[in-house]
């Protein structure tokens, strides 16, 4: 089929218009095969890879129980984070998206333990409420309603004697949405912030 | 067909195309006289830089090849990386479509040339061609030769229309929208249909073209085009062709990252863009300061402009223009004023419509863009943010 077809379409066989309509049809189911496969398979590589630097420093650096890790500018630990995150500041670290990691790696394996962190959602007038999910190691996980009365209050977890046995773990911190400040008439900050992380802490359950 | 037929027309063809070169004279001074004057702005601004440390620095091409242009020089260089800039954490040049880098790396190569000339090179033909392309396009849709020559200056003397000729997309861009539109009109699918799908490998929002196609499809044939698509599968190959590029460049980012939206998970860490309601974006984007309020701006004019299209009944052209102007709206950082809409012709085409018939507002809005253009071009030389 040549470039210059406008006439010779118009007089497309009846054979070769339905031959045309099953290839065209073909394509486009393709792209739903392939849309469909672009979507389960693909994972955003920047997370993806802060992800993986963050277990690979979390190795490097196991920690020992209990301990209280703090994510400050400067802190030594601020490797532990995954994605998901902005700059930690002064006074701790903003999560940047709805999805947002932390590495940790235990010294040694333990029966029991809590995980605490410090960490209390962007709140505002117009957006009072926050849901913050939290998943160790993709199975164990837990949820928390934050409001302005109970926003700073610690988000605690009991950790599986699984996750535990495997010393590794990979915490996930999700929250429903997050907004900038400046969204919500709250700041100048364009920046969308999720939940402000000042420290973690990990401890026996019978400390 | 008769031998008779076909003599015809072979000399309709010839005079169509004598015709063609005859409009040449003027989009080629149009353009030259407007690229020229670039030029003389841009090696004033060079002259007005302090000394640079590094000799390469102070050539006019290097100082021309900003922003994007060092993007898109990366991938047609080195291939894609997932390497983040080192000033701009996050920012990788997964952000950047691969047809116009492929283009000059494969020309470059094929000639022997240096890349970075041979992408000035394509940027300049590709826009000059597409210049033309625009004004076939009109004058099929029935525009008048005056009409479409003040569209082609408008197109030249827009604020950052230095893009047509430095080594970014957009010259390219233009050109393949406009042969696409151009042979959809004229029923020639195949041409439409690859000219389409080469446009979704070179901007994201090239995909916007199947509303263009759509929107063609049901004037020309009805509905019963939708109800019963066997019957005019032809008409359906633009469209359906439309989203290769976009779904081999995925494919390709899959493969490479394991991440097949890796263009817009870029954008996002690297230029903070994101999708939002436009509603929720438009006012945040007026209530910021500097770009993100003058692009949004810009943008409503842009929007009354293809308001107008409709009251013309280019509703196909409309389709595609406000799906851009959409697009433009829901992104949670506006990057550019005026480069966005140099590609959107059509609206250009009913601002030269209403100010044809009144030489004196031509000459004023043409001179106060030209004016704009300027400062926009010496900002570009000096690297001012704003110009990108």
């Amino acid at each position: 089929m040549g470039l210059d077809t406008a006439e010779s379409l118009r007089h497309l066989s009846a054979l070769r218009r339905w031959i045309l309509f099953g290839a065209l049809l073909l394509l486009g189911a393709i792209y739903l095969s392939a849309f469909a496969l672009f979507v389960s398979h693909s994972e955003d590589f920047f997370v993806a890879r802060h992800n993986r630097e963050a277990v690979e420093f979390a190795a490097q650096h196991p920690v020992k129980m209990p301990a209280t890790i703090r994510f400050q500018s400067g802190s030594p630990l601020n490797g532990l984070l995954g994605g998901g995150w902005h700059k930690p500041e002064p006074h701790g670290v903003w999560s940047s998206s709805t999805d947002s990691w932390i590495a940790l790696t235990l010294q040694s394996g333990t029966a029991t333990a809590i995980l605490r962190l410090n960490a209390s959602p962007f709140l505002s007038r117009r957006t009072p409420r926050a849901t913050i999910t939290l998943t160790i190691n993709d199975k164990d996980s837990q949820c928390w309603e934050r409001n302005m009365a109970n926003a700073s209050e610690p988000l605690e977890i009991h950790l599986s004697h699984e996750a535990l046995q495997t010393r590794h773990l990979k915490i996930h911190i999700h929250l429903q949405h997050l907004t900038s400040p400046f969204a919500v008439y709250a700041g100048p900050d364009h920046r969308p912030l999720g939940v402000l992380l000042s420290s973690m802490a990990i401890s026996d359950e019978h400390m | 067909m008769s031998q008779s037929d076909l003599t015809r027309s072979s000399i309709f063809s010839r005079l169509e195309f004598r015709g063609f070169c005859s409009d040449w004279g003027p989009i080629l001074a149009i353009f030259t006289v407007s690229r020229l004057a670039l030029l003389l702005v841009a090696a004033f601004a060079l002259h007005d830089l302090p000394d640079l440390p590094h000799a390469n620095e102070q050539s006019l091409t290097a100082r021309l090849c900003r922003f994007d242009c060092n993007w898109y020089m990366s991938i047609a260089e080195h291939g894609y990386s997932t390497t983040e800039s080192s000033n701009q954490p996050g920012a990788t040049n997964f952000a950047f479509y691969p047809l116009f880098p492929l283009l000059t790396r494969a020309i470059a190569w094929l000639l022997g040339s240096d890349q970075l000339t041979t992408a000035f090179a394509i940027s300049n033909i590709c826009s000059l061609l597409a210049l033309c392309f625009v004004y076939r396009y009109l004058t099929l849709i029935g525009a008048q030769r005056s009409t479409t020559l003040l569209v082609i200056a408008l197109m030249c003397c827009m604020p950052q229309s230095l893009a047509f000729s430095v080594p970014y997309s957009e010259g390219l861009f233009l050109l393949l929208l406009v042969v696409a539109m151009y042979y959809m009109r004229r029923e020639q699918f195949l041409a439409a249909g690859v000219s389409a799908a080469l446009l979704s490998a070179t901007r994201a929002n090239g995909i916007f073209f199947i509303l263009f196609a759509l929107t063609w499809v049901w004037r020309r044939y009805g509905t019963s085009a939708f109800t019963a698509p066997w019957r005019v599968p032809e008409a359906f190959v633009p469209i359906v062709f439309a989203p290769l590029g976009l779904f081999l460049f995925w494919g390709y980012c899959l493969l490479t990252t394991g991440d097949a939206f890796a263009h817009p998970s870029s954008e996002l860490h690297g230029w903070g863009w994101q999708f939002l309601a436009p509603w929720d974006n438009l006012p945040l984007a007026l209530r910021s300061e500097g770009v993100p309020r003058f692009a949004t701006l810009v943008s409503l004019v842009v929007f009354l402009g293809a308001l107008l299209l409709l009251r013309l009944k280019m509703y196909e052209e409309f389709a595609l223009c406000f799906a851009c102007i959409l697009l433009v709206w829901a992104g949670g950082a506006t990057g550019s004023i005026f480069r966005y809409w140099l590609f959107a012709f059509p609206i250009w085409y009913v601002f030269a419509l209403i100010l044809r018939p009144r030489p004196v507002t031509t000459v004023v809005a043409v001179s106060i863009l030209c004016i704009i253009n300027i400062v926009f071009t010496w900002a570009w030389i000096q690297q001012k943010v704003f110009a990108i």
